[in-house]
């Protein structure tokens, strides 16, 4: 009995860090959304400078100019990278939710075993003559 | 995680014998672990934006190393952008440079003695409870 509670226990605790795992995994992708938009943002506004306009970037307090080929793909590479992060997140966010599925079957399961060995009246006890 | 450190089992519960009384003075002190604690979470965090701030102020020094002498920098100063010689732009960043590392200095500072603090309490909680109080953050 009492090692079914405690294994109940360790079930318990590896579903709460699952949860967290989960709650961690989402916050990330919600700011990598964050950051494609913007990103994605900015694009749009290279696409509609003409030429000889100049781009900046501001670095700490200095506004420094940008060859804009060198821009375009700075930003280019940073959507490819953001996007196959969160295709990643996304099938890790998945993995997560089966996985924590599987636990609570595991929990209920051991909590109707622990209730039907209650119930069951006097145990026979395994001991030592 | 310190696995060492967990809830107790019931077997381990009863080895520990007659619980130890928390006095007046344990609680103060656990209370102080705990304010502590979360001081020190504040400050690490300021440290994180600081020192961020810091490894820009590092970048662009460099980058306008490389700049032209006869180039002007527009130089944020409020929400503001001045268009400076060069030279004078550098001398601001120096200024700002050594301002945010000074800051860092004061900020590990206080996190060093805390951690002491910390670690003083820790000695005597633990000499009085043992393995009835778990301080491992």
């Amino acid at each position: 009995m009492a090692e079914i509670q405690r294994r109940l226990q360790a079930l318990s605790e590896d579903y709460t860090k699952l949860q967290k795992d989960l709650q961690d995994t989402v916050t990330s992708r919600q700011r990598l959304e964050a950051q494609m938009q913007e990103n994605l943002g900015v694009q749009q506004e290279f696409e509609k400078l003409k030429d000889g306009e100049t781009i900046y970037k501001l670095i700490g307090p200095v506004l420094l100019k940008q060859d804009r080929t060198d821009a375009e793909s700075t930003v280019k590479g940073r959507l490819e990278f953001i996007e196959k992060e969160i295709l990643r997140l996304e099938g890790h966010i998945k993995e997560t939710q089966v996985k924590m599925e599987k636990k609570k079957t595991e929990i209920i399961q051991m909590q109707s075993s622990a209730q039907a060995g209650a119930g069951a009246g006097p145990q026979p006890v395994k001991g030592r003559a | 995680m310190n696995l060492s450190r967990r809830m107790l089992t019931k077997e381990e519960e009863d080895a520990v014998g007659d619980e130890i009384e928390v006095r007046r003075e344990d609680q103060d002190k656990i209370n102080k672990f705990s304010r502590l604690h979360s001081h020190t979470l504040t400050l690490e965090d300021e440290l994180k934006v600081k020192n961020k701030e810091k490894e820009e102020l590092d970048d662009i020094t460099t980058e306008l190393e490389l700049a032209d002498e006869d180039d002007l920098v527009p130089y944020k100063i409020g929400d503001a952008f001045f268009h400076l010689p060069l030279p004078q732009a550098q001398e601001l960043l120096g200024l700002s440079t050594a301002k945010i590392e000074e800051e860092i200095g004061e900020l590990e500072d206080k996190m060093a003695t805390i951690r002491e603090e910390m670690t003083q309490l820790k000695v005597e909680l633990y000499a009085r409870f043992g393995k009835t109080i778990n301080l491992e953050t």
